[in-house]
C-alpha cells in the first residue's frame, strides 16, 4: 500500500521562505540528512524509519545574524556540535520527520509548483512491511 | 583583551543581498577569478579526486557526504568558481593531515588557516594538481596571500 506524504513550504520567523534541502547545516548533524537530495527530498528506494528526515526544510529565526556566520576554519576544524552550540540558534529545522504512521519505501519524491510556492511529496511504500 | 573578529577570505555563505558580509572582507572569489565551471564540469573534477559533489547552503567539505559542497548563492549564473571549487578540494585533501583541527589547537586565525590553506593549493597546482584553474586564478591566490599576511 502507498501512502503519500505532502509538505508546503512555509516561511520563516523573517517572513522568508524556508528552503527545501539537504544541507540544515549547522541544525542538523549531516550524517542524518546523507539520504536527501539537493531539494531535501529522500532518494527513491530509502527506507524511511521512524525518526528520520522524509523531506528537509529549514529557515531563518529572528536570531539570525548575517555578520556573525561561521568561518571556514571553525567550519572545518570544530566538531558539528561545538558549530551547532555556537550557530544553530540562527537556524530552525522545519523538516519533516517520520513516525509509525510515516514509514516505508520511498517509491516517488518531486516538488510540486504550488503558485509562488512549493510543495515537496513523497510517495511511500509501506507494503514490504 | 578583545576578541579579533576574524573574517573570512572567502565567505562560506551569501555574498550578496541581505546576507551581505562586512565589506572589508575579498567578499566573493567572484571579484577575484572570472569565469567558471558547470556544475557537472565540477563534478566530474570532484569525482576524478575521489570526491562526491553537492549544491548546497554552505560551501565546504562535508566529511559525512565526502563531498565538495558549494552554496546554492554562490553559483553565478550556474557556474561553480574555480578558486572556491579548489578551496573546498583540498579541505577534503586536508583532511589526511587534519590541517583544520591542528590549525585550531595551534590558535591560528582565519587569515593565517587560509594563507597555509592557498600555499598548499598552490603547491598542489605545481605538482600537476588543480590543472582547471588558469592563470588568473594562479594569480589571484598569490595576491591573496600577500593581502592575507599584510593583515
Amino acid at each position: 500500500m502507498s501512502k503519500i506524504v505532502e509538505v508546503v513550504r512555509g516561511t520563516d520567523e523573517l517572513g522568508q521562505m524556508e528552503e527545501f534541502t539537504w544541507d540544515l547545516f549547522p541544525t542538523v548533524d549531516p550524517r542524518k540528512t546523507t539520504h536527501l537530495t539537493t531539494n531535501g527530498l529522500p532518494n527513491v528506494g530509502t527506507r524511511i524509519f521512524p525518526g528520520m528526515i522524509i523531506v528537509g526544510k529549514i529557515g531563518k529565526t529572528r536570531a539570525y545574524d548575517a555578520s556573525r556566520q561561521p568561518t571556514a576554519l571553525e567550519i572545518q576544524g570544530l566538531p558539528f556540535d561545538e558549530l551547532r552550540s555556537r550557530y544553530g540558534i540562527m537556524w530552525k529545522d522545519s523538516s519533516l520527520y517520520a513516525d509509525s504512521r510515516t514509514t516505508g519505501i520511498v517509491k516517488e519524491a518531486y516538488l510540486e509548483d504550488e503558485g509562488m510556492n512549493q510543495r515537496a511529496v513523497v510517495v511511500l511504500d509501506d507494503s514490504a512491511g | 583583551m578583545a576578541e579579533k573578529r576574524c573574517q573570512d577570505p572567502f565567505p562560506a555563505s551569501p555574498t550578496k543581498g541581505p546576507d551581505t558580509f562586512s565589506p572589508d572582507t575579498f567578499s566573493s572569489p567572484w571579484e577575484r577569478s572570472t569565469g567558471g565551471l558547470t556544475k557537472e564540469e565540477a563534478a566530474a573534477l570532484a569525482k576524478k579526486e575521489g570526491f562526491g559533489f553537492e549544491i548546497g547552503r554552505v560551501s565546504r567539505f562535508e566529511n559525512a557526504r565526502d563531498a565538495v559542497v558549494i552554496a546554492k548563492s554562490n553559483l553565478k549564473d550556474g557556474l561553480v568558481n574555480r578558486m572556491e571549487l579548489a578551496e573546498e578540494m583540498q579541505h577534503g585533501f586536508d583532511r589526511a593531515t587534519y590541517e583544520a583541527s591542528r590549525a585550531t589547537r595551534r590558535g591560528l586565525s582565519n587569515e593565517e588557516f587560509h594563507t597555509e590553506l592557498f600555499e598548499r593549493i598552490l603547491a598542489r597546482h605545481k605538482e600537476g594538481g588543480y590543472q582547471f584553474l588558469t592563470p588568473e586564478d594562479i594569480k589571484a591566490f598569490q595576491d591573496a596571500i600577500k593581502e592575507l599576511r599584510g593583515r
